[in-house]
Order: C-alpha cells, then structure tokens, then sequence
C-alpha cells in the first residue's frame, strides 16, 4: 500500500514475534526488571512486521470486517470485500508492535509534535534578551 | 520566448536579474506560461495553467519594480503550486475527481504569503488524488493521469508531489510548492533530479491546504537548489493563528541571508540502516557525494538508527488521522468516485481504529521522537539517498504492498513523523540516465543546517547543472 509518497521496496523475511511470545517475554521482564525504552538495534519486545496473525489478530480483524460490511457492505462488491480483509490484516500487523511497545503509565502521547526543549529554552532566552535590549530600564 | 538557459536558471539569479532590471517579469512570466502550455500536458503536469493571474501578478511586479518598490528575491519570479493550496477564483482539486468542481473563496496563508512576496502563480501543479491520503497503488492514481518524468517520460515521477516535480525539472517555473506528509517531496525531488525541501513541522502554515495527516502535514518548495529553497522557505514560514498547529513566533520564522555553507566542521552521519536494499549504483554515487564533503572538511561517520516502529507508526498515524480528515468522503460513498482500487474503500478499514490505538501510537511515536533526537548529539546532519532508487516505470504493476514486509527504518517515515526538516538534491544519475539524490536530515527546527550541508554540496558538484533531454521544447 502507499500512502502520501513513495513505493516501498520488499524487504527480507523479518523476525516474527506473536502477542502471546510477547506477553510471555515481557512477563520474565517484569520479574526480574522494569521495562524501559528499548533502543537496542533488534530487540524481540519489540516485535516486527511478521507474516503470520495471531488467533487473536484474527478475531479482531473479523470483528473489524463484519462491522464494515453491516455498515457498508451493501456499496461493495465482493473483490472490495474480500480486499478489505486483506487490508485489516495488514492493519493488524502495523499494530502488533506499536501494542508490543513498552510503556510506562505516565509516558504522555505527541498528539501534536511539540518542538524540543532545549529549543524552547533557547528561544526564551532569546525573547528576554530582547526584551532587556528594547526596555533596558524594565530590569531596574 | 527567452532561451532555456535563462528559463533553468535559479529562483536567486532569476530575482537579482529582475531586480536590476536586466528580466522583465512580464516577459519571463510568459515564456514560462508558453512553455507550461506546450509541455504540461505532455506530462500531465498541471491541473490548471492561471493564465489571467500570472500575466496580471507579473504586470503588476514589473510596474512596482519600475517604480522603485522591490520586495525582495521572489518579486517577479513566477511558481506553480501543488493543487491542494486553495487559490482564490480557481479550482482547487486536490488533484480528485469528487473535487474536481471544487473552489474555495479565498487564498491558503502560503498564497498570501507569496503574493505579498510579489511572486507570480502561473498554475496549479497536478497530484496523486488527495495526495495519497487513502492510499493508492499506481502513479495513475491522479485526476489528469500518470505524470511523466522529464528525463523519461515512460517514467514517473514519484508521488504525491508529482506535478510539482515534473514542472521544476521541465523548467516550466522556476520553483513549486510542494507537500509533505510523509515523502511527498522527497521523492519526486530526488526521482526528477531537483532540490526538495520539507521544512521543519509546525514552521510554514497550512491553513487553506488540504489535509490528510494533521499532525503530520507540511507544505515545502521543491526547486532547482537547495540555496533557492532557503529563499523561498524564507518567504513562506511564519507563524499563523489559523493554523493550530503553527510554531510561535519566535520558533516559526525562518530567516536566510544567502548561500550559507555550515561553518566549522560538518558533523554528518550517515544512516547505515534505513534502507533494506539499495540501487548499487547510487550506492556508489553517496559514497561519491560524501568524497566531495569530506574534501571540504565535513567529518563522516556511519551510524545506525535504533530499531523501533517508525514505519508502523507512521503509516498509522497517517491512516487513523486520514479517516477523519476524510470522513464526509467515506462516510457519504463519494470515495467510489477515486481513480484508485485502494482508495475507493482503504477509508472503511481505518474507521475501524479505535482511540485507544491512536493514543498508543502516539505515545510510542513520542518515544521514537526522542530516540531520534539522541542521534543529533552528535552529528549536524544525517545523510542517506533522497530514495533508495531511480524513478520506477509509469507501467509498473499495481503495488498493493499488503504483502511486503514494511521497511520500518525507511527515512521519509522516520523523519515525518518525528517532523524533522529534509532536504535532498541531485548526487548522479542511474544507467538509464534518471536521477537520484541525497537527502540531508536535521534536528527539528534546524532547517539552516540542512540548507548548508546542501549548499555546501552544489557549492563543489554541478548535478544541478544537468537537464532533461525533453522532446518538443
């Protein structure tokens, strides 16, 4: 599928990891440490863009359809059926590893893109810089 | 008609002739308007040529000029921006036939912008439909067909700022107005062999602009240098009320004062993980490009980016916050009226996302946000191709990509949904003589540092230089 841009190029067969492994994984961490940001350049938590859905993928990708289908189903034709459960299950896949992400309770979510602190602090300092160069007196 | 070689010429010598009253905007207007209007539609690179306006913009630049009131280097120059800027008394499509008839009563705040900078609109440039926002699975996805490459036409030009694309490298204006929600400059600039520049999120206003992805959503100029988009970002970013998303005023506006090269040392990294596979040819042009950075005293070094869902989160983003951009297409059946399969009915799988999922992935993006960052602690710039390839064949076979593994680290989703400025210019060219580019990445709101990088890089290479072999000009 493209969205906005480019075509994507195929790519080798990644590691597939299912939200049962997952939550078994996750399960020995907890026990023996608490679960940060992972950087690490392959880390199975993080899971990957697997081929195979799990059962409950499944259900939830049938759920999914059938509520297009009572909803719509009467503007499509079969092949736009058929075609939208292929699009839900990939859709599916995007998920797994944005729900097999660790977080923490208080890990806030960038619903806008906010600039970075450091920017801001430096663009404070340039407004007050200003402000003491326009009113020199209003530091008196 | 004035000759191609002043019609190719930058958007800086463009302005500096007509400053100096050596160019008539009158008459450079219509040498670009006769030349859109004999190879545009060769290309399927326009929607709609503004005639009426350009000629009575540019009457009006050359009497302002004539009488001592110069605005500055845009005055005069003439653009093409992408069809989902609304312009005042002229179509605004968004390059979709639901929208074909669609007009809007007033100018998008970067038209304002441009007109108060003097520059004259020859046309609206053609488009992927709803520039992709549904989805779409060819380069025929586009109200006015597939648009060409210049320097092939049996080859695209990239989506979804193909018209924008096309017309820069056919110099049928000197410099377009591009958007960028997650490539969509990038790779029509990289795949036509021109600068394209996606500023930093939140820095120019898309108030007026057709959305697909409000948090993603950025507008940008595509030209043939990367010294002309400093100039040109320099007109168009700015703070506006009406864009809520918009930066204050302090973080917002964007100041250039010419061909600036960063000083110092250049700090580069270059991503050595993004792509999962490349043309071994441009391979070997980035390593050619980084020779040429290093003779100038820019320090390389490779680096990897961390592993994370970037790709996914992105693609996410762009269809969970699409099905509410779009849901008066959706919801009233109209999206059966698009050209392409997957955009016809990729808007009812994603209203089945639910809140929770958006939230999460916006609470993972904030993560991958900050894991990136860390990367600009050591290094001015990143580095990596504008594309993995050359442009792919007009005729190529549908890309469904359902069943494609994701390339998770692929830079245009990464840096777009981290809102980092991009730039990429021309670095070689394939076997079959097509273009490719090299991207530079910077922190967010280092927009200079990218524009220097680039600058430094055409300062001591002459791709730029090179034109299409165009039939018919």
């Amino acid at each position: 599928m493209r969205l906005n841009s480019m075509p994507r190029k195929p790519s080798p067969p990644p590691t597939v990891i299912t939200r049962r492994q997952f939550a078994q994984t996750a399960a020995w961490a907890s026990a023996t440490a608490a679960l940060t940001v992972v950087p690490a350049a392959a880390s199975p938590i993080l899971g990957n863009h697997g081929d195979n859905e799990s059962p409950l993928d499944e259900a939830e990708s049938e759920a999914r359809w059938q509520a297009i289908v009572h909803r719509y189903g009467d503007r499509l034709s079969e092949e736009q059926k058929k075609r939208l459960r292929k699009i839900l299950a990939y859709n599916e896949k995007l998920l797994t590893p944005i729900r097999n992400y660790p977080l923490n309770n208080g890990d806030s979510a960038a619903t806008v893109l906010k600039f970075y602190e450091h920017e801001a602090a430096r663009a404070l300092r340039r407004s007050a810089k200003d402000q003491d160069h326009d009113n020199p007196k209003a530091k008196e | 008609m004035l000759s191609e070689d002043i019609l190719y010429l930058p958007v800086r010598q463009l302005g500096e002739r007509i400053r100096q009253r050596q160019l008539s905007p009158v008459a450079l207007a219509e040498s670009y308007l006769q030349r859109s209007q004999q190879l545009g539609p060769q290309l399927n690179a326009y929607v709609t040529i503004t005639t009426g306006l350009a000629l009575e913009q540019a009457r009006a630049a050359e009497r302002e000029i004539s009488n001592g009131h110069y605005r500055g280097p845009l005055h005069g120059v003439p653009y093409a921006a992408k069809d989902l800027v609304a312009v005042k008394g002229y179509p605004t499509t968004w390059g979709a036939r639901p929208y074909a008839q669609q007009a809007f009563d007033y100018n998008a705040t970067v038209i304002e912008r441009l007109n108060q900078a003097g520059a004259v609109l020859i046309g609206k440039a053609a488009m992927i439909e709803l520039a992709g926002g549904l989805g779409y699975e060819s380069a025929k996805a586009a109200l006015t067909g597939p648009c060409k490459n210049p320097w092939n036409p049996k080859y695209w030009t990239c989506g979804s700022s193909a018209g924008s694309g096309a017309i820069v490298a056919a110099a049928l204006a000197p410099w377009a107005l591009g958007s960028d929600t997650r490539g969509s400059i990038i790779c029509p600039s990289a795949w036509c062999g021109i600068a394209g520049m996606r500023p930093s999120f939140g820095r120019v206003s898309r108030h007026g602009a057709m959305a697909i992805a409000y948090t993603m959503d950025k507008l940008g100029p595509m030209a043939r240098t990367a010294d002309d988009c400093g100039l040109i970002l320099s007109a168009i970013a700015g703070h506006d009320p009406r864009d809520h998303d918009s930066l204050p005023s302090s973080l917002a506006s964007f100041t250039y004062h010419g061909a600036e090269t960063a000083t110092g040392p250049l700090r580069i990294g270059r991503l050595a993980n993004v792509w999962n596979r490349m043309d071994p040819g441009l391979e070997q042009r980035l390593d050619d490009a980084l020779k040429v950075l290093e003779k100038t005293g820019a320090k390389i070094r490779d680096v990897q980016v961390p592993d994370g869902p970037y790709e996914e989160a992105a693609e996410l983003t762009i269809l969970m916050e699409a099905a509410s951009s779009f849901q008066d297409l959706i919801h009233s059946g109209r999206c059966a009226e698009l050209d392409d399969p997957l955009g016809r009915i990729n808007g009812y799988a994603s209203e089945q996302f639910t809140a929770p999922e958006y939230l999460q992935v916006q609470r993972v993006r904030l993560q991958l946000q900050r894991q990136i960052d860390k990367l600009f602690e050591d290094f001015d710039v990143l580095t990596t191709a504008g594309q993995s390839t050359a442009a792919s064949p007009i005729e190529a076979p549908p890309d469904d990509g359902s069943e494609e593994p994701l390339e998770r680290r692929a830079p245009d989703g990464l840096s777009s949904l981290c809102g980092l400025p991009a730039i990429t210019v021309p670095c070689g060219f394939s076997k079959e003589k097509l273009p490719f580019g090299i991207q530079f990445l910077g922190r967010a709101l280092h927009d200079h540092a990218v524009i220097a990088a680039a600058n430094r890089f055409q300062a001591h290479t002459d791709w730029h230089l090179q034109r299409p072999p165009l039939q018919g000009a």
